[in-house]
């Protein structure tokens, strides 16, 4: 029986990671939102690795947090351990990586949601869409309920006609024995929306107390207590006491692994066409890496924990969809893991997935207002890259009910400006990963200064809280402090404390008296040496004076890389009018217009990073654009 | 991604490249005025400094302390020019490549090579030209267009296509072992410790510094064509090479330094440097001095821009003069000396591939056609010579601005800069050689790292 089951600003389908940003910034921004789960007791699931950030994704965590966004806070709250990678190879591309406790990181982000104001969270199963004349309206879901609502953020991941392949048994499913949602991806197609077929892969799960640990290589913590957030927050396990974190291990497949592998590829779906989507190159399965890295002798696998004191361990770097027994077989062959019980064996998974081609910079379907998608529906891999989308499609999602300015980062404000960008404007053609070699100024968008680059775009459109826009405030004002005074101090030569540390770092002592800033210059002096001559700044943040002395040291570059910024920006600065006709626009060459037509662009930067649109077009079109606004288009081409 | 900013100064060409007397070359856009400064010494300095729109001066143009040409330099301010831009206008003498020097220096200095049709952009961009001129404008960029990409790496020689992707594929490899490592730091990816590094910027350098060394116009403004008189003995070689250098219209230059033992003369022609190489002659011979000096004639035809081959125009052609004929073709002049003597001469222009000019060194004879002949030659870029030659301007500025990135990367790499510092720079480089060749940095990029190294923790 059908019949209305409630009525909100905003309706977000699916409460993975896309979805529960999505949710939980539309409820802050003041709109009555409800979020729509298939299953409770899977929010915020992990059902591939446990960890959150590492190159790239870790900026996109720090992005979320500095607009007010959860995944951080959940994840420094149920940390395992944390480690800074990338530390020796420059500020740019320093990386947060945190393993969380999967089962604590869904109640703990539950809880968030269960008590956050102006938002319902209840389980149903959304089947189709409710549009009128090119405009979204709401949903039904299994039962006949209807949710009317203004947006939906639709963010259903791989669910969408999931095919769960292991060796040769392939049955419908979600990822982690979940029920698969069958009929939403024909409502879609039904509305004209084009979508396509991707597949990834998760690797087995083993027996903690049948592992011979001593085989492996440990790998701690770091020793200092590191966290996503800009808020203080703290793991609910270790709480800031780095050597109760707990370790991952590191051990190597063997050629006998190999062997196994190769005298069973004839079973493996990867190779029988058993599997048609296309999977993401940087994460391939095991039988993959065997196959196209025949020469190599041993890949790295890393066991890391499910949880605190987990029972359970995650076998990174042998995701597969071989048959069980031959995963058996292939852990078994690994040393360590002789008499290893698998607990859950690795799949395959295939999914529907929206081109994100179809979609507006701010998410949203072109041609059908107030539908948004976000997340792994958007053709991506990984949480905090859904993260980061459901978090732009719910702020716009909400900003559409307030009747509000749309919210669009561009690729120099952050990385969630680059991922988006990508999605829409180049289109994907494999499942999509951020990486810091994405961005074109990487040294602007570091993950300490998320917050410097976008914690004043959250306070604007309502997102980020008293406390936190205090603390923003109190670090730009610290920043500004530090700054001054070591652009005004010079410091003598006759200062035997700073010849004595400089010398420590084989630094050139000083013969005359010298600037701070010219001295932090010096590539051989860091933070360390300068907190030495400065003992008054001990008080501050170590935060602020690492972001003062990295802005001091790279200066040349970080001014270079602002001035191409700037030239960048004169292009996104010129708009192409909605509903522009690229039609009677004389002198695009033949691809450039299909593709214009088909991408939509909004402006002309947006234009000139689509591919087979070239620089005579974008001339032609900025030619057109200003005879336009001139008045005379119409008069002259017609 | 290509950025063609808009408020970047540009530079072009704005007479057709060829064999015209004078080429003017015009400067657009608000770093044009600081350009010149650096590149151009006034006659009249305080005429120069005056800086008034609408004047005209004489100079030198200089690329770095060599004078290159005395030119005149029209200037008009902003928004009285063509473009509406600070617009300077360079007229030159001398060549094709005295022009792309200076288009060169230009660019050094932080002018970019303009787009086809983009001065005309401009100009209806800041309002000077009036709507109905707007279809033009577009019709102008799409025609240019088309013909510039009829100029893209396949007009270059094999050879030459083959070094400019072995640089091309060096950068990028190099990127892709920084970005592995920096996108995949836990994986098990090989990677590059600061020396190995430092040795692959190095040969990427030498690559990119060999290119250019071979570029057309660099080389021959500053070697000049390398010119290869040859000939039977008393064919008349040496009475030529004599009537080149007193020729009055020749300047004969003082070039030091030359170190190889063939006798070298500098001669201006035409406003073609020449460095002209007399030859032991080409006769087989028993005597081994003389075939010592037979050797190294061959070997200096090889190395030959341009040869210039006299022959009695009473006499056949012997065995040696059809076998150079038959060796090195279209870059062989033949000068029919002594055709004062003998009118109906007894070689058969049939028998020669390319040009045979009727001469007399005597009577003064046949320079106006060997000036117009070479002239052809250089203009129109039929000199095949034996060094692949990279002659066209946006090419080699890209190359200079990757070779220029790479010095960048390798100072930083000195300077103790770490490894997201120093792929600005390569990247750079990078896009800068990926602009000649036309691929998409970033989608290369992933599919080298994807290829090379084992990823996926």
């Amino acid at each position: 029986m059908e019949y209305l089951a409630g009525t909100y600003g905003v309706i977000v389908v699916g409460a993975g990671h896309a979805g529960c940003e999505a949710a939980l910034a539309a409820a802050r921004m003041g709109c009555e939102t409800l979020l729509l789960t298939l299953n409770l007791d899977t929010v915020a699931h992990m059902p591939c690795n446990p960890s959150v950030g590492g190159p790239a994704k870790g900026h996109l965590v720090r992005e979320i947090d500095a607009l007010g966004g959860q995944m951080g806070i959940t994840a420094d709250e149920t940390s395992l351990q944390a480690r800074m990678l990338n530390t020796g190879k420059g500020p740019a591309v320093h990386a947060l990586r945190i393993q969380s406790d999967k089962r604590a990181y869904h109640q703990n982000m539950l809880h968030v949601l269960l008590n956050q104001p102006n938002l319902t969270v209840a389980q149903g199963c959304v089947e189709s869409l409710i549009v009128e004349d090119s405009r979204v309206k709401g949903v039904w879901a299994r039962g006949g309920a209807r949710f009317e609502s203004e947006s939906v953020v639709l963010t259903s991941g791989t669910y969408l006609k999931g095919r769960i392949i292991i060796g040769s048994s392939a049955f419908a499913g979600g990822p982690n024995g979940q029920m698969p949602v069958p009929l939403l991806s024909e409502s879609l197609r039904a509305l004209g929306i084009e979508l396509g077929r991707f597949k990834t892969g998760t690797p087995p799960r083993i027996q903690k107390n049948s592992v011979d640990f001593s085989k492996f290589i440990i790998q701690p913590g770091d020793d200092q207590a590191w966290h996503f957030s800009f808020l203080p927050t703290k793991s609910m396990f270790w709480q800031d006491d780095t050597s109760k974190q707990e370790p991952c291990w590191l051990g190597y497949t063997t050629s006998e692994t190999h062997e196994i592998i190769r005298a069973n590829l004839f079973r493996a779906p990867l190779f029988t066409g058993e599997i048609e989507g296309i999977g993401p190159r940087y994460c391939p399965s095991i039988e993959d890496k065997v196959v196209r890295f025949a020469q190599r002798e041993a890949h790295q696998i890393f066991l890391e924990p499910e949880g605190w004191q987990s029972e359970e361990y995650y076998v990174a770097g042998l995701s597969t969809s071989m048959p069980e027994e031959v995963q058996i077989e292939i852990l078994r062959s690994i040393s360590g893991l002789e008499k290893v019980n698998m607990l859950r064996p690795g799949y395959a998974i295939e999914y529907d997935y929206v081109k994100p081609h179809q979609l507006s910079l701010c998410l949203e379907m072109r041609g059908l207002n107030g539908l948004f998608t976000a997340g792994q529906l958007n053709g991506t891999s990984g949480y905090e890259e859904a993260a980061a989308q459901g978090l732009i499609a719910g702020i716009n999602a909400a900003l559409r009910v307030l009747d509000r300015e749309p919210f669009v980062l561009r690729r120099s404000d952050g990385y969630l400006g680059v991922l988006v960008d990508d999605l829409v404007t180049k289109g994907i053609e494999e499942p999509y990963r951020l990486l810091t070699s994405r961005a074109e100024h990487r040294l602007l968008l570091r993950q300490d200064n998320a917050d410097l680059r976008l914690t004043a775009r959250g306070r604007a459109i309502g997102l980020v809280d008293e406390s936190r826009w205090v603390r923003y405030e109190n670090k730009t004002r610290d920043l500004e402090g530090v700054r001054r005074l070591w652009k005004e101090t010079s410091l003598s030569p006759l200062r035997e404390d700073v010849q004595l540390v400089l010398n420590r770092v084989a630094s050139h002592p000083l013969r005359s008296g010298i600037k701070v800033e010219e001295l932090i210059k010096r590539p051989e002096i860091s933070l360390r040496e300068i907190e030495t001559l400065f003992p008054e700044l001990q008080h501050l943040d170590s935060e602020v004076l690492e972001e003062a002395l990295i802005d001091i040291k790279y200066e040349g570059y970080i001014e270079k890389q602002k001035i191409e910024v700037e030239r960048f920006a004169k292009l996104e600065d010129r708009v192409i009018p909605a509903q522009f006709d690229f039609d009677r626009v004389r002198g695009l060459s033949t691809e450039g217009r299909q593709r214009l037509k088909e991408r939509e662009p909004v402006n002309l930067g947006q234009a000139s990073r689509i591919t087979g649109v070239t620089p005579a077009d974008i001339s032609v079109l900025m030619v057109y654009l200003e005879q336009r606004q001139r008045g005379g288009a119409g008069r002259v081409s017609g | 991604m290509k950025s063609t900013g808009l408020d970047d100064t540009i530079v072009a060409l704005a007479t057709a490249l060829g064999e015209a007397g004078i080429h003017i070359i015009r400067l657009s856009g608000p770093q044009s005025k600081e350009i010149l400064d650096r590149c151009f010494e006034p006659h009249n300095s305080v005429r120069w400094l005056n800086n008034e729109s609408h004047t005209l001066h004489l100079g030198w143009f200089r690329q770095g302390d060599q004078r290159i040409d005395q030119v005149l330099v029209g200037r008009m301010h902003a928004p009285h020019s063509y473009t509406g831009e600070d617009v300077y206008e360079i007229n030159c003498h001398g060549g094709a490549w005295v022009a792309q020097s200076i288009i060169q220096s230009c660019i050094r200095e932080g002018a970019r090579l303009a787009e086809p049709g983009e001065f005309t952009k401009r100009a209806f961009l800041n309002g000077k030209l009036d709507l109905v001129q707007a279809e033009a404008v577009i019709d102008l960029i799409s025609a240019r267009t088309r013909a510039a990409a009829d100029q893209a790496l396949t007009q270059l020689s094999g050879r030459l296509s083959e070094e400019i992707l072995a640089l091309r594929d060096n950068i990028l490899e190099i990127l892709a072992f920084i970005e592995a490592s920096i996108d995949f730091p836990e994986d098990d990816v090989e990677s590059l410790d600061w020396t190995a590094l430092k040795g692959r910027l190095e040969d990427a350098l030498r690559l990119a510094g060999e290119l250019l060394l071979g570029s057309k116009s660099g080389r021959i403004v500053r070697e000049g064509l390398t010119t290869v008189i040859v000939g039977r003995p008393n064919v008349g070689k040496s009475s030529l090479l004599n009537a080149l250098l007193q020729e009055e219209r020749a300047i004969v230059t003082d070039v030091p330094g030359t170190t190889r033992d063939e006798i070298r003369e500098f001669v201006s022609l035409g406003g073609i440097l020449l460095q002209l190489i007399d030859t032991a002659g080409i006769r087989e011979s028993a005597d081994p001095v003389e075939q010592m000096g037979i050797r190294r004639s061959w070997e200096a035809l090889d190395r030959a821009d341009l040869i210039l081959l006299v022959v009695d125009a009473g006499v056949p052609l012997n065995v040696d003069e059809r076998e150079v004929l038959r060796q090195y073709g279209e870059r062989v002049l033949v000068l029919l000396n002594k055709i004062d003597l003998h009118p109906q001469s007894a070689v058969r222009s049939t028998e020669v591939p390319g040009v045979c000019i009727p001469f007399s060194v005597v009577r003064h004879e046949g320079f106006d056609a060997l000036e117009a002949e070479i002239r052809r030659l250089v203009f129109n870029e039929h000199l095949d010579s034996a060094r692949p030659l990279l002659s066209n301007v946006r090419q080699i500025a890209a190359l200079e601005g990757s070779a220029e990135s790479l010095k960048n990367a390798l100072s930083a790499l000195e300077a103790g800069y770490p490894w997201d510092i120093l792929s600005i720079d390569v990247r750079r480089a990078l896009q800068e050689v990926s602009e000649i060749t036309g691929h998409n940095v970033q989608k290369s990029l992933l599919e080298v790292i994807f290829s090379r190294f084992c990823i996926g923790k």
